[in-house]
């Protein structure tokens, strides 16, 4: 059963509301950092990031079957967030944890 | 703080265009609401106290009245001043509190002392505290024509008119000019009292006992209650005449056996007469303190209208002084000033920045910043006057400096970034977050050089502590919106273009690109020229004339007449009627004319028989055939046909404001303290001899010299106990045969008719009959008053004097065509020179003139201080004590266009020309903040020094041009503005405009040279070069 690493990148104001959409699908942990992006495409923007020319993102990862993608996209495309959301899935090669 | 502010604005910029017009309409609301005067209240916390004295000589009311009340009065915390005056029958005592003082807690004081020490005074006296009135009190004046009697007048007066208008909001009182007051008036026949045996005492009592209707309570009759009333007042005359006297055997005695019984009127202290035909009954609405004129007047006016319809046929009112006529003038002045400037301003925007959508988001700014001043006005209690709608005006130009530095950064930004894939919203907030801190210092400073005037006391500081208000309100109002609406419109509204420079700056920039050029060639003569100017300055201030304020023309004179002291009230009226037709024959431009002379019925303006002031109300100005001063000097010349009467020439708030201020009328008054009355008055000659010698002196008075005669009785005291007289009762008995003796009142439904016992006429026009007057006394005996006491006729004081417990002697002066201070330092050498003065006697000048003084030493303080917060400011946002050092070395060059300005124009430097200097201060401290800030800014991206102050001042020309002529033309409507009011504004507009020609062409020229030299110290200079 292939796993993969799934990366959101959304609005720091959606946090709270992901994280509930994702508790229902998700049963890996939710790694959530906090980042500044600089740059140009200000696309998915809230006014005030294109007032002061930087987005307060945060960044989620977590671990999940291949087969789960679709239902975790429709999770979140479900969740009361207010910004858009991108994401991206990669194959998770190798694993492990040492105690 | 402040860049977390911007970019909420721009994160919500639907939000903030509904923040702004939500302020707007809760300013034009708070303005709509603003109260409305001529003047800020310039009154002082002071209580008055008027008691009438029925007969009194003043030095009987100076020992009997004033003198007491004096000593318990002395006592009371936070007074500042206590000024008493005697007259015949008045005593005014008035006390001036520190100004932070409570007026009800001072009249509570006031009144609380007052009644321990009535009880010591003698029992004829009558009144109390005057109402809570100011001297811009007197707001509406009228008087009743129609076909009626003075005394059918006086009534409808006194019962119709005047208890309507008290309780219109805001009227303090209606004060009751002229006429007859009627009266029940029982004239007792001296010989019939004494064959009957009955003395005046007795026939006040009876008359007294035999008045009164009452109730005896309820009786019951079986299931009901019967209320008893006991029906004996007095109706009629003939009721009067029925009261009995004394009942015996042989028949009744009857007041009508021993008095004639007859409608009479009471002693009148004073008259009203018009337009030198005839007497006539005067209304006068004095409001409270603190209220609406314009809103009580208008009150009024809707009350006096409602009466008018209920008056008696062919009955009208004549309003000759209505308050709101000045109020709307005065007001309107600088709404139009205001509105004038505001297009100079938008026009002058277009012009500089040369994008009509730029022009159009910075001239939203100022009314916007007028609406949130008004909102602070409202919120702190400020009324819309003269003074600080006068602060608005004079700030109109700064108010755009932060909104234009803001907008020109966006553009600018724009420009360079049209091809950016950064968002639009952010470029905004870049370009307004770089200028946040000149923007927010300049204004600061702006601030700053105003807040000294809050500092000013007295006078000066009630009048121009709201034009500082006024200016940090709007100063404070255009900072918020240069950060918060400023960009969001522009965020809205401006559009990236070519970055051409406008028309106006390609003509001036390659002008100014040559004259920089050559004056760093000819460095020497631009210092030469700089210290040539300062030279001038210097000149200029040693010939410019002093001044406190200049005077503001109300639009009405008011002539004040002085005749002898002695002059009987029928002939001082006779002689005002003849002034009044003198110069309303010299002069056209009158069109209506009003003299009150002596008292008034509350005591508030308590003038002797022999003084009288005239109000002149003149044609509208479109008629007048030379300017007001030429209007009064046909008066003045008209005056001099007529000897015996003394004119001076005054206004109705500025009579106020001087009476208010040292208990005087005139420029400047002299007071001479000393214990004797003849040494003051010999004292007070002189120096009034002296003062009128004086170049400048339009009329010098004193009332120290002045007598008027008296009868002295003095009661022998063996000769009157011999017939069983008291002191006392002899004295009353005097009293009811010339001022009348109170017994009471006749109720006629509302009104209230006294009971006067009184001499005949006869009697009291004949001073021979009175002393012959046959007396009966306690004892049952009967003497004439010439038996029981030396009767001599001599002479004595007209009024009587105190200050703080002291007696003084007053002279007073009028300037004109001269400066004040001038006249008053050339005064006092001669006083010093001619009038020496004996020990323990003291003199203290006074009158504007002490304003004056008062006013300068304190910004001579103040202003250092302000200099220094400046100072500071400066070091904080420059960084660098060589540069602040710098900017602040730039002042004294600007002052010297504000001081040759007034010298050529011939004003005078008064307070206004005083605020127009430090408004001056801020703005060359602006401009030396714009042009060095972008030297260090250039020298820290690594120019060389000599391309750093050529270059810096090249760019930054536009900004120091915009904001001094926006500014300078912001009061150019102030400069040629001619109604009411404006006279205070033009010297101010002079100093600013004349100052900001000099100031910029320093700042353009000498600043960058003097940069270059002394700019930067040697460590700075290494570490920018590297």
């Amino acid at each position: 059963m292939a796993e993969l690493r799934v990366t959101l990148y959304a609005a720091a104001s959606d946090e709270a509301a992901l994280i509930a959409a994702l508790r229902e699908t998700v049963e890996a942990a939710i790694h959530v950092r906090k980042e500044m992006v600089h740059g140009r495409d200000f696309s998915d923007a809230s006014t005030s990031e294109r007032v002061t020319g930087t987005l307060d993102r945060i960044a989620m990862e977590f671990l999940c079957a291949a087969e789960q993608l679709d239902a975790i996209v429709a999770a979140i495309d479900d969740s009361r967030r207010s910004y858009p959301v991108r994401w991206l899935a990669t194959d998770l090669h190798a694993s492990g944890r040492l105690p | 703080m402040l860049k977390p502010l911007v970019a909420w604005a721009l994160s919500y910029r639907i939000l903030i265009l509904a923040l702004a017009l939500a302020v707007a309409g809760l300013g034009a609301w708070a303005f709509s609401k603003l109260p409305i005067d001529a003047y800020p209240d310039i009154s002082t916390t002071q209580v008055k106290i008027i008691l009438k004295a029925p007969g009194m000589t003043p030095e009987e009311v100076e020992t009997r009245v004033i003198t007491p009340i004096e000593m318990e009065m002395l006592g009371i915390p936070d007074q500042s001043i206590l000024r008493s005056t005697a007259k015949y029958a008045i005593a005014d005592i008035t006390i001036d509190f520190k100004d932070s003082t409570d007026i009800y807690w001072a009249r509570q004081q006031v009144a609380e002392r007052l009644a321990g020490v009535m009880g010591d005074l003698p029992a004829s006296v009558q009144g109390g505290l005057a109402p809570i009135s100011t001297p811009l009190s007197e707001l509406f004046m009228f008087t009743i024509e129609g076909p009626q009697t003075l005394q059918e007048k006086r009534t409808l007066l006194d019962w119709t008119i005047r208890p309507a208008l008290r309780t219109v909001p805001g009227v303090a009182d209606v004060n009751s000019l002229g006429g007859y007051v009627r009266t029940f008036e029982v004239r007792p026949d001296a010989e019939a009292m004494a064959a009957a045996g009955i003395s005046i005492a007795e026939l006040r009592d009876a008359i007294e006992s035999g008045n009164r209707n009452d109730g005896s309570g309820r009786l019951q009759t079986g299931e009901e209650a019967l209320i008893v009333r006991a029906v004996g007042a007095i109706k009629t005359l003939d009721d009067l005449r029925a009261v009995v006297l004394r009942s015996s055997p042989g028949g009744i005695l009857r007041v009508g056996d021993v008095a004639q019984v007859a409608t009479g009127s009471l002693t009148r202290y004073g008259a009203v007469t018009e337009k030198g035909k005839h007497e006539t009954v005067e209304g006068l609405v004095i409001a409270l303190r603190g209220a609406d004129a314009r809103a009580v007047v208008s009150g009024v006016k809707a009350r006096l209208a409602e009466i008018e319809r209920t008056l008696p046929a062919g009955t009208h009112l004549n309003v000759f002084y209505d308050r709101s006529d000045l109020v709307e003038k005065a007001v309107g002045t600088v709404e139009e000033a205001l509105l004038e400037a505001t297009v100079l301003v938008v026009i002058l925007l277009i012009l500089f920045l040369g994008d009509w959508r730029a022009a159009a988001i910075v001239a939203v700014t100022l009314p916007m910043a007028a609406l949130i001043t008004f909102l602070f006005m409202r919120g702190m209690g400020l009324s819309a006057n003269l003074m600080s709608l006068g602060g608005l005006a004079i700030a109109i130009g700064m108010l755009v400096d932060g909104a234009v530095v803001v907008v020109e950064n966006i553009v600018e930004r724009l420009n360079h970034a049209e091809h950016s894939d950064t968002p639009r919203l952010h470029h905004v907030f870049k370009a307004t977050a770089e200028v946040i801190v000149p923007v927010t210092a300049g204004i600061i400073i702006i601030a700053l050089v105003f807040l000294p005037l809050l500092s000013l006391q007295g006078l000066e500081g009630k009048l121009f502590a709201p034009v500082a208000l006024t200016i940090v309100f709007a100063l404070a109002g255009s900072l918020l919106l240069a950060l918060t609406l400023v960009p969001v419109l522009s965020s809205f509204g401006l559009r990236a273009h070519s970055g051409r420079e406008p028309w106006i700056m390609r003509q001036i920039a390659p002008r100014y690109e040559r004259l920089l050029n050559g004056a760093f060639a000819r460095k020497s003569l631009v210092y030469g020229l700089a210290g040539v100017g300062l030279a001038l300055a210097v000149l200029a201030y040693g010939s410019v004339g002093k001044t406190f304020m200049p005077t503001m023309n109300e639009g009405t004179i008011v002539m004040q007449l002085t005749k002898l002291p002695s002059i009987g009230l029928q002939h001082s009226i006779q002689g005002d009627m003849a002034a009044q037709r003198a110069v309303m024959k010299a002069v056209p431009e009158i069109s209506n004319i009003i003299s009150r002379t002596g008292s008034d019925e509350l005591g508030l303006d308590p003038m002797g028989l022999n003084e009288t002031d005239t109000f002149v109300v003149l044609k509208p100005r479109s008629e007048w055939t030379g300017t007001i001063d030429d209007i009064v000097a046909r008066m003045r010349e008209a005056m001099k046909d007529l000897p015996g009467i003394e004119p001076s020439f005054t206004q109705p708030i500025d009579m106020r404001v001087s009476e208010m201020l040292t208990g005087s009328r005139g420029d400047l008054a002299v007071k001479i303290f000393g214990p004797d009355l003849d040494t003051l008055s010999d004292l007070a000659g002189r120096i009034q001899k002296t003062l009128s010698g004086i170049r400048g002196a339009s009329e010098v008075m004193t009332m120290a010299n002045d007598q008027v005669d008296y009868m002295r009785i003095d009661i022998d005291r063996a000769a009157a106990g011999r017939v069983g007289m008291p002191v006392d009762q002899l004295q009353d008995a005097l009293r009811a045969q010339v001022e009348g003796l109170h017994a009471g009142v006749v109720a006629e439904g509302q009104k209230r008719v006294p009971i006067v016992i009184r001499g005949d006429k006869a009697i009291r026009d004949n001073p021979a009959r009175f002393t012959d007057l046959q007396l009966h006394t306690p004892a049952g005996m009967t003497a004439r008053a010439s038996d029981l006491a030396h009767i001599t006729r001599t002479e004595g004081p007209v009024k009587l004097d105190h200050e703080n417990g002291s007696r003084y002697a007053l002279v007073q002066a009028f300037v004109s065509g001269r400066d004040l201070v001038g006249y008053v330092d050339e005064a006092k050498a001669a006083v010093a020179q001619q009038v020496p003065l004996p020990p323990g006697y003291r003199l203290v000048w006074g009158g504007q003139f002490e304003n004056q003084q008062r006013a300068s030493a304190r910004l001579m303080l103040v202003v250092p201080i302000a200099l220094l917060l400046i100072f500071f400011v400066l070091l904080a946002t420059l960084r660098s004590l060589r540069a602040s050092t710098l900017i602040l070395l730039n002042i004294p060059f600007a002052m010297v266009g504000g001081i040759v300005s007034l010298w050529l124009s011939g004003e005078y430097l008064s307070v206004p020309a005083s605020v127009g200097f430090i408004a001056l201060l801020g703005i060359a401290v602006l401009n030396g903040l714009v042009l060095v800030s972008y030297f260090r800014q250039l020298r820290s991206e690594g120019h060389s020094m000599a391309e750093t102050v050529r270059i810096g001042a090249e760019r930054r020309l536009r900004p120091v041009l915009m904001t001094a002529t926006i500014t300078a033309f912001g009061l150019v409507p102030l400069l040629f503005a001619t109604g009411p009011g404006s006279e205070i504004q033009r010297p101010l507009a002079v100093v600013v405009i004349g100052g900001l020609v000099t100031s910029t062409l320093l700042t353009l020229i000498l600043l960058p040279i003097l940069f270059e030299r002394f700019g930067e110290g040697r460590s700075e200079k290494e570490a920018f070069d590297g």
